[in-house]
């Protein structure tokens, strides 16, 4: 069965990229910029939406959090234990709702990675996820068909939810990590745990920098981990679940971390965590295919459509099948769904891991979930189907009950 | 002997490598990292060079034997 490609209307006035050669070539050129036309306050001057040697170098101060040894270390010591306790839990009740389990794991997960402390309840963590979400909202009011006034008063609350949220969560933190700087300076480099986006940000602080954008870039990486974590999970159960429904002679499988890696892989390719990549040309572009792009232009990046290429992926390359990999096509495996370029994914080491590269590498929380989860044979609810969110750009369940059906 | 080189199936074009060692790395038109100084880059050893090859995001930056 087909997986539907969910496209959004936005994109009508734009020139569309959608071929995989002409995809991979302009995400990697630096004459395709990351751009808005409207300016929001709470996304000015993040990481996600500079270019150049500007960019460069921020990513450069953030990437320590996100290098191998930090990431094995982590998995180690936080997610492991963290899982074991939501595992206990889900053993002994038999049941959960997958949406809600998955954020809340996500949230605390975010939260120690970026530096903020004491996120240890559902209660914590939803207030946390209350602050990302308004922020985030404020991000698809360019392209919504909201009256002005609305989309003001999203932005507004954006900015009010942002400063909140730097008065509770991340201004406090300063003094403490700045002592803590202190003594790394003084004794050498921290291990990788002890690595946060906050203390990155504080050891290499730019003058020129305003306060506030400490906060929005904790808010800016949860934004683009949580939510986007959370749908590849329950995706991957999803298709997962299908799969085995249709080939039990795979069920063996799902303790196979090679298969659950390639499923994982399979579904990130198919149910992209964003409808699209958007980039304005600096100067006019010709891409490989010989489409031509004048300077100035709006670009629509539809690389979930060269995730599809059946040039790459083969014939059935629109489907779910999780031993494509076996057939040596020449698409990567999750296709460009981590973007590429200067702009890749700043979080995809995290998110899949690096397994099978050798000493200190890490599995990725997606991939290490999604095991878990398929371990004990969690499977859809027959008595509590998962519902779908509705009119949405992604391919995303409002809720997802799952019965374990190994205790 | 051994010798740095940009795996060309694993870079994805971050250009990390070229921003945090311009001397050693250029990055070219097909969008993808390469060693543009071996001779320097042959210099770089012990944790320099481990912190190099683990700033990749992909994991591009390798070593290989060379007789």
């Amino acid at each position: 069965m087909p997986v539907p490609l969910k496209e959004p209307d936005f994109i009508e006035d734009m020139y569309t990229v959608s071929v995989w050669e002409d995809v991979n070539a302009a995400l990697k050129s630096p004459n395709f910029k990351v751009g808005r036309e409207r300016r929001i306050s709470t996304r000015e001057n993040i990481l996600v939406f500079i270019n150049g040697k500007e960019h460069l170098e921020r990513r450069q101060i953030e990437s320590p959090v996100f290098q191998r040894d930090a990431l094995a270390e982590y998995e180690r010591l936080t997610l492991q234990p963290l899982l074991d306790s939501y595992v206990e839990r889900w053993r002994s009740l038999g049941q959960a709702e997958l949406v809600h389990e998955t954020l809340m794991i996500l949230v605390r997960i975010g939260a120690l990675l970026t530096g903020v402390p004491g996120i240890e309840t559902d209660v914590a963590a939803t207030e946390i996820l209350g602050y990302v979400d308004a922020w985030s909202a404020a991000g698809s009011v360019e392209y919504s068909r909201l009256p002005e006034d609305g989309k003001e008063g999203i932005v507004k609350m954006a900015e009010r939810s942002a400063q909140e949220f730097d008065r509770l969560y991340v201004s406090p933190r300063r003094k403490d990590v700045l002592s803590l700087i202190a003594a790394r300076d003084a004794n050498g480099p921290l291990d990788g745990a002890s690595r946060n986006l906050i203390a990155e940000l504080l050891a290499h602080w730019n003058p020129e920098w305003k306060p506030e954008l400490l906060a929005l870039e904790v808010l800016a990486y949860l934004a683009g981990s949580v939510r986007t974590s959370m749908r590849a999970v329950c995706n991957s159960v999803h298709e997962i679940s299908a799969w085995v429904g249709a080939h039990p002679e795979d069920e063996s499988l799902l303790d196979d971390p090679a298969f659950i890696r390639q499923a994982v892989n399979e579904t990130l390719r198919l149910h992209v965590v964003a409808p699209v990549l958007l980039r304005v040309t600096e100067e006019e572009a010709v891409l490989p295919s010989g489409l031509t792009i004048p300077g100035g232009a709006y670009v629509a990046i539809l690389y979930a459509r060269a995730n599809r290429d059946q040039r790459h992926f083969g014939p059935d390359a629109d489907e779910f099948d999780p031993h494509r990999a076996k057939r040596q096509l020449t698409g990567r495996d999750y296709g460009l769904s981590f973007a590429a370029g200067a702009h890749a994914c700043i979080g995809r080491r995290l998110a899949v891991g690096a397994a099978g590269e050798g000493d200190g590498v890490n599995n990725g929380t997606v991939m290490t979930l999604v095991a878990r989860l398929m371990h004990l044979r969690a499977a859809p609810d027959p008595d509590d189907p998962p519902c779908q969110l509705p009119d949405s750009f992604y391919d995303e369940f409002a809720r997802y009950p799952i019965r374990f059906i190994r205790q | 002997v051994k010798r740095l080189y940009v795996d060309e199936h694993r870079c994805e074009g971050s250009q990390l490598c070229v921003a945090s060692c311009p001397e050693v790395f250029g990055f070219g038109q097909d969008g993808l990292a390469y060693v543009k100084d071996q001779h320097l880059a042959s210099s770089i050893k012990g944790e320099d060079l481990e912190n190099l090859m683990t700033l990749c995001p992909t994991d591009a930056i390798r070593q290989e034997d060379v007789p």
